[in-house]
């Protein structure tokens, strides 16, 4: 078993590897500066939560969930950890769209959120063995 | 001889469990989207809404996503989409208790969301192998 790993670890390019960090350092970027700018009641993130008519003690929650993200996501190991990330973070683009649709904003307002869910779904995609359940 | 059948009872017991649990989770997340829809028990969800301060068209989506994890974690196989499905159960049930204590809503209001709260994690836990992924 343990042979079989250290195969299939070589086999994962350099190229993929160097990519999945790139890609996972963006995503990476973005819930930082999401878990800054919730908890620290950055105005245009309290407008959006208004508009989009959600209550800005949600800001606090995700404020917090993006934190545990964070380093869920960069932390080495724990693929089942890593795993629940990628779909938290993933519902969250996916309904911060849909919320976008619901009000009536227009196509540029809701296509950057799904353009964040594609970045994350790349990250997830070329994530090394190391950080993938079996 | 004894221990094995002991283990063997123990087994079938886990499974029952498991089929209990997760047949009233899926069937659970098929009648709450009946109520977010507002084709059963109406007004409940919307005044549940208001009283958090959640967007009535929040309902949708809601329904929406329990509609599809609903057969993500009865049908067999897909052990990383059951990951999946049980993570957004989890965060359903947990973003409800959240935002009761958020709002302060009485005490009472907690009591179902985190039944089913302990309702996901107990399916997820009792999961038998061919649904479960094996770290490697």
């Amino acid at each position: 078993m343990e042979k079989e790993i250290t195969i299939k670890e070589v086999k994962t390019s350099k190229g993929r590897l160097f990519a999945y960090w790139i890609i996972t350092a963006i995503v990476a970027l973005q819930v930082a500066a999401g878990a800054y700018f919730d908890l620290t009641g950055f105005p245009a993130f309290s407008q959006i939560a208004q508009h989009l008519g959600y209550p800005l003690y949600l800001l606090s929650i995700l404020g917090v969930l993006r934190i545990l993200a964070l380093i869920a996501l960069l932390a080495p190991r724990f693929p089942r950890l890593k795993e629940w990330t990628y779909a938290g973070l993933f519902f969250e683009y996916t309904v911060a769209a849909a919320s976008h649709i619901a009000v009536g904003d227009g196509a540029k307002v809701w296509i950057m959120p799904l353009i964040f869910a594609g970045i994350l779904i790349a990250s997830w995609y070329l994530r090394p063995l190391s950080r993938r359940l079996a | 001889m004894n221990q094995a059948e002991n283990i063997q009872k123990k087994s079938k017991a886990r499974l029952i469990i498991y089929w209990i649990l997760t047949g009233y989770l899926a069937f659970e997340s098929v009648l709450s989207a009946t109520w977010d829809f507002n084709w059963l028990n109406k007004g409940f969800a919307i005044h549940m809404m208001k009283q958090l301060g959640f967007p009535p068209y929040f309902l949708i989506i809601k329904g929406i996503a329990t509609l599809l994890a609903a057969p993500v974690l009865l049908l067999p196989r897909m052990p990383l989409l059951k990951e999946w499905a049980y993570f957004g159960t989890f965060l359903i049930y947990a973003g409800a208790i959240a935002s009761h204590l958020f709002v302060g809503s009485a005490l009472n209001n907690l009591i179902a969301p985190f039944i089913f709260l302990c309702i996901t994690v107990a399916s997820w836990a009792l999961r038998p192998a061919s649904r479960r992924i094996i770290i490697n």
